[in-house]
């Protein structure tokens, strides 16, 4: 046994880091990186996230037909794809459907039409949309050959919609929702929290105050309150950015404790002081030297504030009080879905409860892996 | 059994007959002993007149249990009661049945005829169901119509009499009949409260609303006898038996029971610190509570007169129990309802909806949408899915508000062109097929068919689908398409778009958007907006916010549409809110703005159908008011008469299998939810 | 110190009541109309016409007439009088309306309370314990589902599954005919198995949110010197983890019950509507529908001050524990 494996061995027994060496002159963006990825489920949110916001930005595309374009049948189940005939392998291919209704129960009875065979084909041509809304285009990545509407990979819903191009094209709206709404808790949460920890004394008492004020008021008649004052006659897109007020009114209170928290530590620290002394001005001490030693933490609370704003979204629809058709949104979608009918009958209508979930799962996992990530130096148990 | 050709029922109605007359004397000689005495003596000689009859007969009803007749000594009485009720009069804490029915009590069967469906009930049980889905049981009105709404039957009113020319009504009440309390029910209930609520200057500051006036003079209430009751018109009054059996214009015959008087200042002068006792700021605001007959308003311990009373009000369930003193018994004699109580929950739709699927209500009103899931799981949760038919003319009906707020929007509205380009433009079988499993009527709104002025292609008028025609209509109106043809501009050069704000029903959302469908395929733009909340929407529509408004059309039977102090989907001050202006305006000229000429025309053939003196004149009025409403489209039907799934336990009975049911028939009301019984054995 | 202390968190509590009434009032006024518009909507819903002079005389009456300023000091003085006025909607005093519901609203809260923790202790120290493990990642896992689903779609299924399954009810937190007997044995019974539905509902969605505070404590409790030297010593390891690191690291989840109760309330409302629990939220969600603003009003205030006894509540015992808050 060689010195260098003895000590490998000594090493792995007391738990200590292997390559220590390289470690202390690594850099901090590296330090992160290398405990961010030892958060395997961080590494599969972000994995999943990347995946989610390539699919929402580039939705029209992925789907096959528009979100409101309806089909003829209704109620369709999740349809199979068939990549096999009686001779063996072959091009993907779905059934025709029949539909019929039960004159007893009235119910839709939809059985594949084995006559009628659709190869299921890609980069075909559809309804025209706007990519990013800059590029207009009628590809979609695939669809039936015959150019009608005959795939459905998570069925129809109650109008002969495909649930599957609604959920991806809702994803554009959910996903942002939260981008948006932490982005505003962003800048007054930092701005706010920011003056409160730096200053101290009489303004950090009457933020504080404030915060404890604002997180106290009950969510639901606050919500009432604020979307009844949203004005019926404004167009998705205003009652979209109200909405997102709206959920971002009380974001911002965690979001300023968390650095008002982090200043009032640092605040103190010498090389803050130094600075001081040195006669730099206030808002350059911020930004400069306070700032970007907790942006980690930021991030952070961020990350973990973005799953609770979608989850919002859906609960103020299903309050009533949120997004509306034609804006299709996970809430908006889930909305029509919360209904005995969906939960015994149609099921895959609540799918898109499961986008939900791993949104949110993701952004979560991600959260917890850069909250370990954060600080490089802690110790690992 | 060949011995029963002669029944008990028969045989009580000739013995009541007989003495109803001593007794009427009696009242007259206003001796209480006497009448007490003889109301006692003719119980007596009804309990021995129903032994012999029983000897006589050799059967006993089927109601009735012979090893308790065996048993007990007590004779039986000609009236059948619930087992509870004759515990209590067996302590001695009720008086016995024949002396808590009123000399007449209302029998269904003979004065109120019934299907061969219904069949003699039997006593037990609690009915489940979600906000009281048949009110009207605890709140009377003078008469009742049937199911059809083509007949008036006796109800709280035993006869009346309508005078010459419309110009008086006089009602005959049921002598002997009682409140909850036991206390008698008597004009004198009537006069309390015309003289001091609708006269009491405190109550009704405006005094008495605008339906008790006639040409301009206020209804005289004039007290006959204990009994007898007239109104008498400033004018022919043709509406007036249609606003006395209608559960709408309840509020205007209104009896108070004694029990409210102590509330109220003019009978006891410390009114005001027994309402300061109670919490309430003065005595106004303690007697509206101790005298509303509003849910959920109301003191539980006021006495009704209805089938059932009411035992507890919580904010989530409320509690009925059997009126020991109800006067309706069925065709065999026995006091009605056969159900001991009603639960009803106050529950929210969908988790009502839920509760429903499961099997947990008696009897409810479900949404067509839920046909398949109820059907589904009938059989395993122990109740029938009965498909029962909407009487609304339109379940769902649209409206292009002619008086919007943008006036660019309410100069197309208001042209006849786009709103016939829009009627035609709608797809209305696919609706049907989509929403309401094809059972519906694609059909234009209009008065119901029962109507004695219907005129058919009042229905049909713009109903058909014809996407050209309307495209052709709107190119006629000058409304260019922009540069993209995907939408047409206003005249203004903006994108021509309008927002659809739905109310109901159920399936709003869904008819909406195929609304929008069918619409933009005619280069109108359209957005949805949930009305939410009945308050809300209403509160939009008051303050005139809602572009096209969507709610059904119920209350288009005659009976339902004559009556001058309600409203009808057709006023636009009710749901559609297609002309606020104009009919605030129709209401007062000092307020609204004014309508154009044909508007003016149009609401003085309204007003005068209201004064019609003769049949002739009531109909040709008719005929012209619907008419103008079927040229102008104001309310655009959509599907009408749709299917209306009704859960019923398997061992609720008496049911009917099919009926129709909606504003117009009192909801479950003309279903006679007094005479269904739960045989649970 | 902390008699002070207390006294200045005693009047900070009063300033924020006040507060909170004026801006609950204007929460409650913001919708358009008032109570006296939907109840005759829904008057006329059921085609009565009320004359417009009969509409005043109702607003007159219940002082909705007067400017909003006015309302508020009317309403506000009666507060003060411990009156929280009359719900318009029901007809009765809105204390006992809300005090009806309380003794059901504690019940669910403290026993999804207790199932959050049963939930969340043993997933965050098993978490702490074996950070990165495979049991790390699927504990995590577990516990985050429970606050990814949207969780009155979670109510809604699982209510259905109980009904199909077990044959449970729908909604309620008693079967049909046992909400209105006198309470006895077997109405406890039936309560105990209507309890699971909503519990598992509102404290999974809770439980992730300690997970990760307990997690995240206890790693750094077991990263200090003490544990260290407690293993070096030869302690054994369950007794190592449970003598101290994992106390301390419990503690701030019992501070944060004062912020957790009210908001367990009015974040379950949601649930408790699907469910329809009768606990105060449906309660609040209803009379903000129907803008019966006294009833609403009082909820509110009874909320918050619910929360700010609880935050005064964490606040003395933090002050105990840490002495250096009190000279904060």
């Amino acid at each position: 046994m060689t010195d260098r494996e003895e000590l490998r061995e000594i090493e792995a027994e007391e738990g200590v880091r292997v390559e220590d060496e390289r470690v202390y002159y690594a850099t901090q963006t590296q330090l992160v990186l290398r405990r961010f990825k030892r958060h395997k489920l961080a590494v599969l949110g972000l994995a999943m996230l990347l995946v989610g916001y390539t699919l929402a930005a580039f939705s029209p595309f992925w789907s096959p037909y528009d979100k409101i374009e309806r089909a003829g049948n209704i109620y369709v189940p999740p349809q199979r794809i068939h990549f096999r005939d009686e001779n063996g392998w072959t091009a993907p291919y779905v059934y025709g459907l029949r539909q019929t209704t039960d004159p007893e129960t009235w119910e839709q009875v939809t059985e594949p039409d084995t006559d009628a065979r659709y190869r299921v084909k890609f980069f075909v041509k559809g309804s025209e949309y706007k990519l990013l809304g800059l590029f207009k285009s009628n590809i979609h990545l695939f669809g039936s050959e015959d150019g009608q509407m005959r795939v459905f990979l998570l069925g129809t819903d109650d109008l002969g919609r495909d649930v599957f191009s609604r959920i991806l094209q809702a994803a554009s709206i959910s996903m942002s929702i939260g981008l948006v709404g932490v982005f505003l808790s962003f800048v007054l949460g930092t701005l706010l929290g920011g003056i409160s920890g730096y200053y101290g004394g009489k303004t950090d008492v009457i933020i504080q105050r404030v915060i404890e004020f604002l997180t106290s008021i009950p969510t639901i008649p606050l919500w009432m309150a604020l979307s009844a004052a949203v004005p019926a006659h404004w167009d998705p897109i205003k009652v979209y950015f109200a909405i997102t007020l709206i959920l971002s009114l009380q974001g911002w209170c965690g979001l300023a404790r968390v650095v008002r928290g982090k200043l009032l530590e640092l605040r103190e620290a010498d090389y803050v002081i130094a600075a001081r002394i040195a006669g730099t001005n206030d808002f350059a001490i911020i930004t400069r030297h306070l700032l970007p030693g907790f942006t980690s933490y930021l991030i952070v609370n961020i990350t973990l504030a973005i799953p609770g704003m979608i989850l919002g979204e859906t609960s103020l629809s299903f309050l009533g009080l949120g997004l509306r058709p034609p804006i299709v949104s996970w809430g908006v979608l889930l909305y029509q879905a919360q209904n005995v009918r969906t939960v015994a009958l149609h099921p895959w209508l609540m799918v898109p409860a499961l986008a939900v979930i791993l949104t949110v799962l993701a952004f979560n996992f991600v959260g917890d892996g850069l909250r370990d990530a954060a600080d490089p130096y802690a110790n690992v148990a | 059994m060949s011995g029963r050709n002669f029944t008990r029922r028969d045989f009580l109605r000739v013995s009541v007959v007989s003495l109803a007359g001593v007794a009427a004397a009696a009242a007259c000689a206003q001796e209480p002993e006497i009448v007490e005495k003889i109301v006692k003596e003719t119980v007596v000689v009804e309990k021995e007149v129903e032994k012999e009859v029983t000897r006589l007969v050799g059967a006993e009803p089927e109601v009735a249990e012979p090893e308790v007749e065996a048993e007990e000594p007590v004779v039986k009485s000609a009236y059948g009661e619930a087992p509870q009720l004759a515990e209590l009069v067996a302590k001695g804490e009720l008086p016995p049945v024949e002396e808590r029915l009123p000399e007449k009590p209302l029998v269904y069967g003979v004065d109120h005829p019934l299907s061969s469906e219904f069949v003699t009930g039997k006593y037990g049980g609690t009915m489940y169901v979600n906000q009281l889905p048949f009110g009207h049981i605890r709140e009377k009105y003078m008469m009742q119509a049937n199911n059809a709404t083509t007949d008036i039957f006796p109800y709280v009113a035993e006869s009346w009499e309508v005078g010459e020319g419309y110009r008086s009504i006089t009602f005959k009440l049921r002598k002997g009949m009682k409140w909850s309390d036991g206390s008698p029910f008597t004009v004198d209930n009537y006069m309390w409260y015309w003289e001091n609520e609708c006269l009491n200057p405190d109550l009704l500051p405006a005094g008495p609303a605008g339906y008790w006036y006639v040409n301009d003079t206020l209804t005289k209430f004039v007290k006959v006898d204990d009994f007898t009751l007239r109104l008498e018109f400033g004018g022919p009054y043709r509406p007036v038996l249609n606003l006395a059996s209608n559960w709408q214009t309840l509020v205007m015959f209104i009896a108070r029971p004694d029990y409210v008087k102590k509330w109220h200042i003019a009978e006891n002068p410390d009114a005001n610190e027994l309402a300061k006792s109670e919490g309430f700021d003065d005595w106004t605001q303690a007697y509206l509570f101790h005298s509303s007959n509003q849910r959920n308003c109301a003191d539980v311990n006021i006495p009704s007169v209805g089938t059932v009373v009411e035992t507890e009000i919580e904010t989530d369930h409320s509690t009925y129990t059997r009126n020991p003193y109800c006067f309706e018994v069925d065709a065999e004699g026995n006091q009605l309802p056969y159900f001991d109580a009603v639960y009803s929950y106050k529950l929210d739709a969908k988790v009502a909806a839920t509760k429903a699927v499961a099997g947990e209500f008696g009897v409810y009103r479900a949404s067509p949408a839920d046909i398949p899931v109820l059907q589904q799981n009938a059989a395993s949760a122990g109740y029938r899915v009965l498909q029962w038919q909407s009487a609304d003319g339109a379940d769902a009906q649209v409206s292009f508000n002619l008086n919007d707020k943008d006036p660019v929007l309410r100069a197309i509205f208001q042209d006849l062109r786009f709103r016939q380009a829009m009627s035609i433009a709608i797809n209305r079988q696919e609706i049907n097929e989509i929403c309401f499993f094809g059972l519906g009527q694609p059909i234009q709104s209009t008065v119901s068919p029962n109507a004695s002025f219907y005129k058919p292609e009042w229905s049909t008028a713009f109903a058909e689908y014809d996407p050209e025609r309307a495209n052709a209509l709107l190119d006629e109106m000058g409304l260019e398409w922009d540069a993209a043809k995907k939408n047409r501009l206003r005249p203004d050069g903006q994108p021509l778009k309008v927002i659809i704000t739905w109310g109901y029903p159920a399936q709003g959302n869904e008819i909406s958007e195929l609304l929008r469908e069918y619409w933009e395929a005619c280069g109108v733009g359209v957005e949805i907006r949930e009305g939410g909340d009945y308050g809300l929407y209403t509160t939009k529509g008051n303050a005139n916010e809602i572009q096209v408004s969507m709610w059904s059309s119920d209350r288009i039977d005659e009976l339902r549409l004559y009556l001058p102090g309600t409203q009808t989907k057709f006023n636009p001050l009710a749901e559609m809110f297609y002309a606020m202006e104009w009919e605030r305006w129709h209401i007062n000229p000092e307020t609204g703005e004014e309508p154009p000429q044909e508007w003016k025309d149009f609401y003085e053939d309204y007003d005068a159908w209201f004064m019609a003196e003769t049949e002739e004149e009531y109909k040709r009025l008719a005929e012209r008011v619907f008419q103008f409403y079927s040229d102008q489209l104001v309310c655009i039907g959509l599907i009408g008469y749709g299917p209306v799934p009704i859960v019923a336990r398997n061992e609720l009975k008496n049911i009917p299998t099919v009926a129709r049911i909606g504003d117009a028939t009192n909801h479950f009301g003309t279903s006679l939810p007094q005479l269904w019984y739960l045989d649970e054995g | 110190m902390l008699g002070r202390f207390i006294a200045r968190r005693l009047l900070y509590m009063v300033i924020l009541l006040v507060a909170m009434s004026v801006v609950s009032f204007i929460i409650i006024q913001l919708p358009p109309g008032d109570y006296m518009e939907s109840y005759i909507a829904r008057l006329q819903a059921e085609g009565m016409q009320i004359d417009d002079s009969a509409i005043a005389a109702l607003r007159k009456r219940y002082g909705l007439d007067q400017p909003p300023h006015i309302q508020f000091l009317t309403w506000a003085g009666r507060l003060l009088k411990g009156d929280m006025g009359r719900s318009f909607q029901y007809n009765r005093p809105v204390a006992e309306l809300v005090f009806e519901r309380v003794p059901m609203t504690v019940l669910v809260t403290l026993a999804s309370l207790l199932v959050t923790y049963l939930i969340a202790v043993p997933i965050g120290i098993y978490s702490a314990t074996h950070q990165y493990s495979l049991g790390d990642f699927v504990a995590t896992a577990i516990g985050f589902v429970g606050i990814a689903m949207p969780n009155f779609l979670f109510a809604l299924i699982l209510m259905w599954a109980l009904y199909k399954w077990f044959g449970l009810g729908i909604g309620g937190l008693f079967s049909q005919g046992m909400e209105t007997a006198p309470w006895n044995w077997a109405k406890v019974v039936d309560l105990v198995k209507h309890l699971p539905a909503p519990l598992i509902v509102i404290s999974v969605s809770g439980a992730a949110g300690l997970i990760r505070v307990l997690r995240g404590t206890l790693l750094d409790e077991l990263g200090k010197q003490y544990v260290q030297s407690a293993r070096a010593v030869g302690l054994p390891e369950s007794r190592l983890l449970f003598k101290y690191p994992v106390r301390i690291a419990i503690t701030p989840l019992i501070s944060s019950i004062g912020w957790m109760l009210p908001s367990l309330v009015s974040g379950s409302t949601v649930v408790s509507i699907v469910l329809s629990l009768p606990t105060v939220g449906p309660l609040l969600f209803s009379s903000l529908t129907q803008q019966d603003m006294y009833l609403a009003g009082g909820i509110v205030m009874f909320l918050t001050f619910m929360t700010v006894v609880g935050v005064l509540l964490s606040d003395i015992l933090l002050a105990l524990v840490d002495p250096r808050i009190r000279f904060e």
